[in-house]
């Protein structure tokens, strides 16, 4: 039935509502979906066969790429991107390029000293202030992972993301990576802003 | 964690500077290249390429690899909204006036077809996985083909005054030109690049019932006071947009009051006054579409809630999959 046919003026209930918009989404969703494979790069249909050898043949080329790319990618690091890493067994701070208004990373590592109770480690940006007073608030930074379970038997990378405001004054920020939990560690790092 | 406000800026740089990359340069620099940088830096929201990297995270892709779909999708966006202001005679853009307006309507069109040639260039790179770049190309494609369908649509009724309508009509249409290169690709593509598939049948039914409340509260913006930031305020009754509160006010309103309001949809849009514009959205308020569509976007976002936890089940509990369910939530509840 149309809408034009139904009474609309007369009140319904929300059930009632709400299962009339599903089955018109339902509906609306299937018309959307009708004639989209499950696929959209498989084979097209109607190849003649030297045309369906090349296509197969293109893909297995394809594929093979993907399967030397990958651990390629991995073994050099490439598979998480990084705007610097940092060792800093010897208390070193990490050391970040930045500009004002772009994404700014770092890989940041925990390195174990001794036996670790299990547990998790929390990871946290303090304020980045600079010797004239410009703060950049550490809220404006997530880590990929947030935490990480303990023990770790290596040293345990997270991935510092700092979003820098488009306002931000150039200068040296300086400020800590801290790592909460069955161990506490605070990781100095400088944020150089041009 | 993050507001879904401050990782959408966060990956819009990101998505910014690429596309600065891609359109950086070129001649003829002042009837082409400096055009399409003019509308290439005006900052958007990045909602495309910020759900496409949220969701290519949450699968367990890296941003590294997600960039280049994401910059595609962002730079063929731009190229549709040049197409899209000079079919609605728009005259403003994320707070500017549009390029058709800057440069003339021939420029203007041409600088959108070399966008949505640009679109794909990314896709060369070297960070971009090759074994995936025949499926991407795939979903743009699709993306292309249903966004162009939906328009067709909507530029087809609002020419031959279509006005027998119903909800699945709309949904329809909001599928086709909204959801599917807003909110489907993105997570379809997203799903591609990563480690972990997330349900794909639940994926696209999230996609399309998180696209659809997206776009009817748009449509409520359109008409709420300093609602669309960037816009000309009821731009959507000024071109006789068919929006879910005109199909329904069409199928309420006693006939003398629907046939005044199919004469003001057979006008040429300069033909119709500020006065009738009013009176329309009056109606539209005494007769309970406003608040019908706000209910319907409702019901909507709570489907697609669901949708989310069915498609996004298996995957393991992680911070980026936290990230990405605010992000849809504040697409679902955009206000």
């Amino acid at each position: 039935m149309k809408e034009s046919e139904r009474d609309q003026t007369a009140p319904i209930s929300e059930s009632v509502l709400e299962d009339r918009v599903l089955q018109a989404a339902e509906e609306a969703f299937a018309r959307v979906m009708a004639g989209v494979p499950e696929q959209l790069a498989t084979m097209p249909p109607d190849l003649d066969l030297a045309d369906a050898i090349r296509w197969a043949g293109d893909r297995v080329t394809e594929l093979l790429a993907g399967l030397s790319e990958l651990p390629l990618e991995s073994l050099l690091g490439l598979d998480h991107e990084s705007g610097a890493t940092t060792p800093m067994p010897n208390g070193e701070p990490v050391r970040v390029q930045a500009t004002a208004g772009t994404v700014a990373e770092a890989r940041v590592w925990v390195h174990p000293v001794g036996d670790l109770a299990s547990g998790a480690l929390h990871f946290l940006l303090s304020d980045l202030v600079t010797a004239s007073g410009g703060t950049i608030p550490g809220s404006l930074a997530g880590f990929t992972p947030e935490q990480i379970a303990t023990p770790v038997t290596a040293g345990a990378g997270t991935l510092l993301r700092l979003w820098v405001p488009a306002g931000a004054a150039a200068g040296c920020y300086h400020g800590h990576v801290f790592a909460h939990g069955v161990i506490g560690a605070a990781v100095p790092i400088v944020v150089t802003l041009t | 964690m993050r507001t879904a406000t401050e990782l959408l800026e966060s990956y819009a740089c990101l998505t910014r500077a690429a596309m600065a990359e891609t359109v950086a340069g070129g001649a003829p620099g002042s009837y082409l290249y400096e055009l399409l940088r003019d509308y290439t830096d005006r900052q958007g929201k990045g909602l495309r390429p910020g759900l496409l990297l949220a969701a290519a995270e949450a699968c367990g892709a890296s941003i590294r690899t997600a960039l280049p779909a994401a910059t595609a999708l962002e730079l063929l966006h731009t190229s549709f909204l040049i197409h899209d202001d000079v079919e609605d005679h728009s005259r403003l853009r994320r707070g500017k006036p549009t390029l058709h307006e800057l440069h003339g309507v021939p420029l203007a069109i041409n600088a959108g077809d070399a966008l949505a040639n640009l679109a794909t260039q990314p896709l060369m790179s070297s960070a971009f996985p090759r074994y995936r770049s025949r499926e991407v190309l795939a979903e743009l494609r699709m993306a292309i083909r249903q966004t162009t369908e939906g328009q067709a649509l909507e530029l087809g009724w609002r020419r031959h005054t279509v006005v027998d309508l119903t909800e699945v009509d709309y949904l329809e249409l909001v599928g086709r030109k909204t959801c599917w290169y807003t909110t489907m690709a993105p997570l379809r593509i997203a799903a591609l690049l990563g480690r972990w598939q997330p349900a794909s049948a639940a994926l696209d039914r999230l996609g399309f019932l998180a696209g659809c409340a997206f776009q009817i509260r748009d449509d409520l913006l359109d008409v709420t006071p300093g609602g669309q930031e960037g816009k000309e305020p009821h731009s959507d009754i000024a071109e006789g947009k068919r929006t879910v509160m005109l199909i329904h006010l069409l199928s309420v309103t006693p006939p003398d009051q629907r046939q005044w309001i199919v004469g003001y949809l057979g006008k040429a849009e300069h033909e119709r006054t500020q006065l009738e514009q009013s009176q329309l959205l009056r109606m539209m308020v005494e007769a309970g579409s406003l608040a019908y569509a706000e209910q319907l976007a409702e019901v909507l976002g709570q489907a697609a809630r669901r949708s989310f936890d069915e498609a996004f089940g298996d995957l393991p509990a992680s911070a980026e999959l936290d990230s990405l369910r605010a992000l849809v939530d504040y697409l679902i509840d955009r206000s």
